[in-house]
């Protein structure tokens, strides 16, 4: 680690002693119903729930920054259900950018849980070495992948034209397979950013510091989004314990340290370019 | 931030990460003389490594003419406008580096290409600068230019052949906050580690000659490897081995202080400094040198190639005096093989092997000439001059 890097983790430590001032806290209330119904962010149940508005940040701690931040706050309902914790962000956002071209981002959320450690030991921004965090981490590309299928070539460049890729089968995603990979590292490597055929419109991540965020193999998370009147409203669920050791482990009747980033497309916001808010205190229902 | 030593620009400058300069450091020559555009190296790549799906406006390599051919549309101008006035003392650079020049939360000063910028790679193809009729004064053009060919006097373009500059200094890899961008200790090839990119396009954005480019169908960005896979086994890359003008060179390359004037790529670069990085003012030390375009403005070469190009024009307009550089430059396009050594003996130049320590190649200075007599005794028949 460079000296200029330190100089940053130390930086760090100020932002920690915020948590005091950060939002009131979210309640997850326990709820009968299934994760199904639950997961519909229209679903009508959704609005019984108290909402929390969480203030959102530009990310000005590591670089690159986020120079225009479009977001300022983030509404939040949770409940427990069967299992299961399920977040609805909801957000103002004039713009669905789901497409991506070479110069276009995609609007995404997230939500951070610490893993082994306290809203106090944990760095919100992305964990520190040794205090990890989980992220659920939803993108409106990934949405669009499943809804509408994979989002590709032809869909950036409606009138693009090329003949023929070696060794591929045909031009679609699908039809591009074995040796026809080796035109397409990140898919022959698994990168799971260059995932065809997905599941779910979320992923999780772990981290341990700036630049340090990586895919976790095992998913245990799932999600689903909508766009509606200027608005994003994306449901995170995942279950309150898993068999993943590089998760959070979440207990009924306890409080714990949840974080969210917001995403802009339109303003090429992408990676550490990003909304963020501070630790909130999360209750987490149930017994 | 630490400080490194760049020594193309005779200084110490900022960088984001402490300076670790690799074991050996891959380098390039073009000699800008001999290019003809045919573009056979940008096809020679293509079909190598980006023949793929989302690599379909992707050019690894490039040829581009001068002063107005860009891929993407205007990379150099645009940057080089947002860097300001850039200043020479001697051989020292006294203006900011895109590090130095980066605003506040960001590594690099720099710019992401709009979708469009990508979608004419022969803009401005063989579009001269200057003619009598543009008003061109005492030689040199007025800045009306964009003139076709339309008089002998005064007109000047060239070719510019692009790749990845694996520079010394990568601003890619500087930029990338996810830290996917690597420079390998071996031999200095600058890559993306393609199973951690998230494709933010920040290398995108960071690189000045733009040399990363974003692939929507994997959603990661991906660059000139420097053929990686035929520099481990001591061969040179294909854009280099398939120029059919024969004006590439590709080896290691030492420091300054450590040349070593019997190696083809120390002895042009150092020993003779005929071969100049392209906008070291960047800060970058890139390493593809070009041998600069001897009929071109010194001016618009100097902004191009730094103040080492007036001295540079002048050795290779005398290089006909001196066999040893012209040895050295009869290597280029001779072999296939990296070299590590040469020699000349007698009207021949020798390449020596840099893996098996062998002659790899022997070039004559002059080419024995054949005549055929006129008439075909084997097949009975007269040869007609048909050519």
């Amino acid at each position: 680690m460079t000296t200029y890097q330190c100089a940053k983790i130390s930086a760090l430590a100020g932002w920690l002693a915020l948590r005091a001032v950060a939002a009131p806290a979210i309640e997850a209330p326990q709820k009968s119903g299934d994760l199904k119904s639950w997961l519909q962010p229209g679903n009508a149940a959704w609005q019984s729930l108290p909402e929390s508005t969480v203030t959102m940040l530009p990310q000005n701690i590591a670089i690159p920054n986020l120079k225009n931040p479009v977001f300022q706050k983030l509404q939040v309902r949770a409940v427990v259900t069967n299992g299961w914790l399920c977040l609805r962000l909801e957000w103002e956002d004039k713009t669905r950018d789901a497409e991506v071209t070479r110069a276009m981002f995609t609007d995404a959320c997230a939500a951070e849980f610490a893993v082994s450690g306290n809203g106090t030991d944990t760095s919100p921004f992305m964990g520190n070495p040794g205090k990890p965090v989980e992220i659920v981490h939803w993108k409106a590309i990934w949405q669009d992948d499943i809804e509408k299928g994979y989002r590709d070539v032809e869909h950036g460049y409606p009138n693009h034209y090329y003949d023929y890729y070696p060794l591929a089968k045909g031009k679609k995603a699908d039809q591009i397979s074995g040796p026809a990979l080796m035109y397409n590292p990140g898919r022959y490597l698994n990168n799971p950013i260059s995932q065809t055929q997905r599941k779910e419109p979320v992923e999780e991540i772990v981290a341990e510091g700036f630049g340090s965020a990586t895919s976790q193999k095992h998913l245990d998370s799932r999600g689903w989004g909508t766009y509606q009147q200027n608005h994003w409203t994306v449901v995170l669920a995942r279950p309150l314990s898993t068999p993943d050791p590089t998760d959070a482990q979440l207990k009924p009747g306890t409080n714990i340290p949840i974080a969210f980033a917001l995403w802009d497309g339109a303003t090429r916001n992408r990676g550490g370019r990003k909304h963020y808010a501070m630790w909130t205190d999360l209750k987490i229902g149930g017994k | 931030m630490p400080k490194v030593f760049n020594w193309q620009i005779g200084r110490e400058m900022d960088y984001p990460y402490d300076g670790a300069r690799p074991d050996h450091q891959f380098a390039y020559i073009f000699d800008l003389n001999k290019c003809i555009a045919c573009q056979t190296c940008t096809i020679a790549c293509k079909t190598t490594w980006t023949a793929g799906k989302g690599q379909e406006t992707m050019l690894w390599n490039n040829v581009e003419s001068k002063p107005y051919g860009y891929f993407p549309l205007g990379w150099d101008v645009r940057i080089l406008d947002m860097l300001g006035a850039q200043s020479w003392d001697g051989l020292k650079y006294t203006g900011k580096t895109l590090f130095e020049a980066a605003e506040a939360g960001e590594a690099v000063l720099g710019y992401l290409p709009d979708d469009l910028d990508y979608a004419n790679p022969n803009v401005g193809e063989d579009d001269c600068f200057g003619s009598e009729l543009k008003g061109a004064v005492n030689g040199v053009a007025d800045g009306s230019g964009g003139a076709y060919f339309d008089t002998v006097h005064h007109s000047w373009m060239f070719y510019l052949p692009r790749i990845c500059n694996h520079c010394t200094y990568p601003a890619c890899l500087a930029s990338c906050s996810r830290k996917s961008i690597y420079k390998r200790k071996m031999d200095g090839i600058v890559l993306i580690d393609q199973s951690r990119c998230r494709g933010y396009r920040d290398c995108v954005k960071g690189c000045p000659y733009k040399r990363p480019f974003y692939n929507p169908h994997t959603r990661t960005s991906e660059k000139c490897i420097a053929c990686y896979p035929f520099v481990e086994q001591g061969q040179q890359p294909q854009c280099v081995t398939m120029c059919i003008g024969k004006i590439r060179l590709a080896g290691y390359l030492s420091l300054p202080e450590k040349a070593n004037k019997n190696h083809p790529m120390d002895y042009l670069i150092h020993d003779q400094q005929v071969a100049l990085p392209l906008y070291p003012q960047f800060g970058l030390e890139p390493n593809v040198y070009y041998i600069p375009p001897v009929h071109v403005p010194p001016q618009f070469l100097t902004q191009m190639f730094g103040p080492r190009v007036h001295k540079a024009v002048e050795t290779y307009r005398n290089a006909h005096k001196d066999p040893k550089l012209l040895a050295a430059m009869m290597l280029f396009g001779s072999t296939e093989r990296i070299l590590k050594e040469f020699r000349v003996e007698k009207n021949e130049v020798v390449g020596i092997d840099m893996m098996n320590g062998g002659e790899a190649v022997r070039v004559p200075f002059t080419e024995p000439t054949v005549v055929r007599p006129f008439r075909d005794e084997k097949v009975g028949a007269f040869r007609h001059n048909i050519s």
